[in-house]
């Protein structure tokens, strides 16, 4: 699993489309990255189907997020993508709850 | 000579002056009324339709068979209306501005262009002024397309009126572009002055003569005058906030109609507008033509 959380520094970004960035955690090396989603936040329009494209490029299978727009999630869908809600402030215990619901081990950090 | 009403504030009295201005102006004129998403000229002078054109705009219509999924479509959309995932091509027509762009960059040819139809154009007289108008679909989006196919049916009249939409944006920029000057409606109010100053900036950029028609106008309108003074801009004509011009709106009739001292006033001004008398403006500071004397 390649797990996106949109996320505001270290808390969960309520909002999929403008999130600031996207903390990427890979539980095959638990292994996290980063990925900035500044340039779509300065669209006009259509900033949550360049994120959710840029995201299925980056072979994500999972999406964490507070809410996600009608667009943005047709597009997370056809990729294939999960999208899961929730309204846990750290983005580390959002990914935390979301592994052990998973039946995974918890991430190191 | 194109003659393009607008205003920064709505409800300002840009049809009340559209209106009586097409009726003042006499023969060989034309009322294009550009508001599209809320066109409402017709209601005050009933016109007779002849014409009724449907116009649309391209869309793309992607051939699965040859589409590659390179993605450059959606690489090259400025809307995000296009996009490709996962072997499938995603599109949002109600992003899409009908630019042609992908179906030109694709390198497979596999994008052609069907149409998508937002609204019509309708051409039409009343006795000797003719009117053109544009109705938007309803729930549609993309206005500036329809007003360009309204702003293209400029016919050969010596006058053409141009009744915009409210505000600042696209489809205002396309109602008023390439017209020859343009009328400012504003109201003495901290609204009215708010939203004038806009206007005010959008004409300028666009670098078209303009003047000002302060409507319900009250005792003390210094908040309108002592702008218009310190930015060199004429007042044409102030109507006062009197309830008879009201009801005459409020009942779909041209006050003009009924009111020979207004419709004279109005002629004034038109005839001011077009010996370019405006055109010179540097110390007007008294309105010009005020219909409380």
């Amino acid at each position: 699993m390649k797990i996106a959380v949109s996320a505001r520094g270290d808390t969960l970004d309520p909002q999929f489309g403008r999130a600031q960035h996207f903390i990427v955690y890979d539980d095959a090396d638990k292994t996290y990255s980063n990925i900035d989603n500044r340039q779509n936040c300065e669209q006009a329009h259509g900033a949550g189907i360049s994120a959710a494209k840029m995201i299925a490029d980056n072979g994500v299978t999972h999406v964490i997020t507070g809410s996600c727009g009608p667009k943005a999630l047709r597009v997370l869908q056809s990729a294939g993508i999960d999208v899961i809600y929730m309204s846990i402030q750290l983005v580390k215990e959002a990914l935390s709850h979301f592994l052990n619901e998973q039946g995974s081990s918890s991430p190191s950090q | 000579m194109n003659i393009a009403i607008a205003s920064g504030k709505g409800g300002t009295g840009k049809t009340t002056v559209a209106t009586n201005l097409a009726i003042a102006a006499g023969k060989k004129v034309t009322l294009m009324d550009c508001d599209v998403e809320n066109p409402n000229c017709h209601i005050f002078l009933s016109p007779v339709i002849r014409e009724r054109v449907k116009i649309s705009i391209p869309v793309p219509k992607v051939d699965m068979e040859r589409c590659s999924g390179c993605g450059e479509c959606g690489v090259f959309c400025q809307f995000n209306a296009i996009v490709y995932t996962d072997r499938q091509i995603l599109f949002y027509p109600d992003l899409c501005h009908g630019c042609g762009g992908c179906s030109l960059i694709c390198p497979e040819h596999a994008i052609s262009e069907i149409d998508r139809e937002i609204g019509v154009v309708e051409k039409g007289t009343v006795g000797d002024i003719q009117f053109i108008r544009g109705i938007l679909n309803v729930g549609e989006a993309l206005v500036t397309p329809l007003v360009r196919a309204v702003r293209k049916e400029i016919r050969n009249s010596d006058i053409t009126i141009i009744d915009s939409p409210p505000g600042t944006s696209c489809p205002v920029i396309e109602s008023i572009r390439n017209t020859d000057y343009v009328i400012l409606v504003t109201e003495p109010t901290l609204f009215g002055i708010n939203d004038l100053a806009l206007a005010v900036k959008l004409v300028r950029e666009l670098n078209i003569p303009f003047g000002v028609v302060n409507n319900q106008v009250v005792k003390d309108n210094s908040i309108i005058n002592d702008f218009c003074f310190k930015e060199n801009i004429p007042i044409l004509l102030e109507i006062p906030d009197d309830r008879n011009i009201a009801e005459a709106y409020s009942r779909g009739v041209i006050a003009g109609r009924n009111d020979p001292k207004m419709l004279h006033r109005f002629r004034r001004m038109l005839s001011e507008i077009v010996n370019g008398t405006y055109l010179k403006s540097s110390d007007f500071f008294e309105p010009l033509i005020s219909l409380r004397e």
